[in-house]
């Protein structure tokens, strides 16, 4: 048998300090659903605005619009990247004629080509003539050619021969190109 | 010494219908509380990286929907012109018939004999060109002709299609020989991404192609290729 039940009322002092301690709890709960509630519902509105599924969405419907146009989309990259590479090719390619154009400008008209070599790097001439004013000119204007930065930047002379039984003067030269 | 306390059911019910109204308004404090903790923070916390997923889809979205539109606005018979005119340019293989024609009608404009020509195919496996980054064709030319039908000839040959680039010159009494890249590119277009920006063709680009086409086409590349064989187009 229970000998241990408090069946008197608590005084009024003790009921008051209930009642006040009741009605914290009651207020503090209140309080608590109601921004717990109203955060929630804040939270639910911010995240439905800042979700991105619906751009997702959107993003679906212009990504099955663009897979139609697949084949357009191709022909545009390849065109546009074969340009890009055409565009490289043609800069950076070198104007042969241009160079062939100057250094044959450099040889005076009584003067015959016997070789010419042109590569990137250098230009290798040997040029024959009956008199030695022309080959004289030659030199000159390739002189002129180097303090102008014309095409090449130096050169040397490599041989000088001279056939006196048939009274040709011959020269090799090898100039750097720029 | 702590004392044995038994506790049985009318004794928590007693406590219960004594405490109900605190058990009541406490429960709901401390069920908000935890709702507040392990929800609404952590939720809070995520916004950021929402917003900033929420942009990054944004910026896709517009360039999905820029894709789209230039796609759409862009006409069909001028793109496959362009593409076919770039094609001509820099062919996705070695066009030897190309070559031929470029050889043929540089020749014929400068008047230059052509002598003899031989091709150096290369190695095969050898993707592109260590110089120029791009693969091509060597080949080595032989022509009878003076100094200014040279000159004649390589402004011809630089003014054709497939694009070529002379890398010697050999000029000896009476005859020459002519050293020359010709370029030829494949473009990859099994690893095109839909979400890359697309850029329509620039104005640097459509003077290029005016370029292109003004030069003189080798007759035989215009021809158009019978059904079955392989076109211009990629596709």
């Amino acid at each position: 048998m229970k000998s241990d039940i408090n069946l008197v009322f608590p005084n009024s002092a003790e009921a008051i300090k209930e009642e006040r301690i009741i009605d914290l709890l009651r207020m503090s709960a209140i309080v608590s659903v109601s921004l717990t509630g109203l955060f929630s519902v804040v939270l639910f509105l911010i995240i439905s605005q800042v979700s991105p599924a619906s751009i997702k969405e959107k993003e679906q419907a212009a990504l099955r619009g663009i897979l139609e146009l697949r084949s357009k989309e191709a022909r545009l990259i390849v065109v546009n990247t074969k340009l890009e590479d055409v565009e490289k090719i043609i800069e950076k390619r070198q104007k042969y004629e241009q160079v062939m154009e100057d250094i044959v400008g450099a040889i005076p008209p009584d003067t015959s080509i016997n070789s010419l070599d042109i590569d990137s790097k250098k230009v290798s001439l040997t040029a024959t003539s009956t008199s030695l004013l022309p080959l004289d000119a030659l030199i000159d204007n390739l002189i002129k050619m180097v303090k102008d930065r014309k095409i090449i930047n130096s050169f040397t002379i490599e041989n000088f021969t001279t056939d006196s039984k048939n009274g040709i003067y011959s020269v090799s030269i090898v100039a750097r190109r720029l | 010494m702590k004392e044995k306390t038994n506790i049985d059911v009318e004794t928590l019910r007693i406590i219960y219908s004594r405490y109900k109204k605190h058990i009541i308004y406490g429960g709901a404090i401390a069920i908000c509380l935890f709702f507040f903790i392990f929800f609404t923070i952590p939720k809070t916390l995520e916004l950021s990286e929402l917003n900033k997923e929420r942009t990054v889809e944004i910026k896709k979205l517009q360039v999905l929907n820029g894709n789209l539109f230039l796609l759409r606005t862009l006409n069909d018979n001028d793109l496959d012109q362009k593409l076919q005119t770039a094609s001509r340019a820099l062919p996705s293989s070695k066009d030897f018939e190309g070559i031929l024609n470029a050889i043929s009608l540089a020749s014929n404009k400068s008047g230059a004999s052509l002598n003899d020509y031989s091709f150096v195919v290369g190695e095969l496996s050898k993707s592109s060109d260590a110089n120029s980054g791009f693969p091509s064709v060597k080949l080595t030319l032989s022509l009878r002709a003076s100094s200014s039908q040279i000159i004649a000839f390589l402004k011809n040959l630089s003014e054709t299609v497939p694009l070529s680039e002379v890398t010697n010159i050999s000029q000896k009494k009476d005859s020459v020989a002519i050293t020359a890249l010709f370029y030829y590119k494949s473009v990859d277009t099994n690893s095109l991404s839909s979400e890359a920006r697309l850029s329509g063709i620039s104005p640097k680009h459509l003077t290029l192609i005016d370029t292109i086409s003004s030069w003189d086409t080798p007759f035989a590349s215009v021809v158009s290729t019978p059904e079955g064989t392989k076109s211009a187009s990629p596709f």
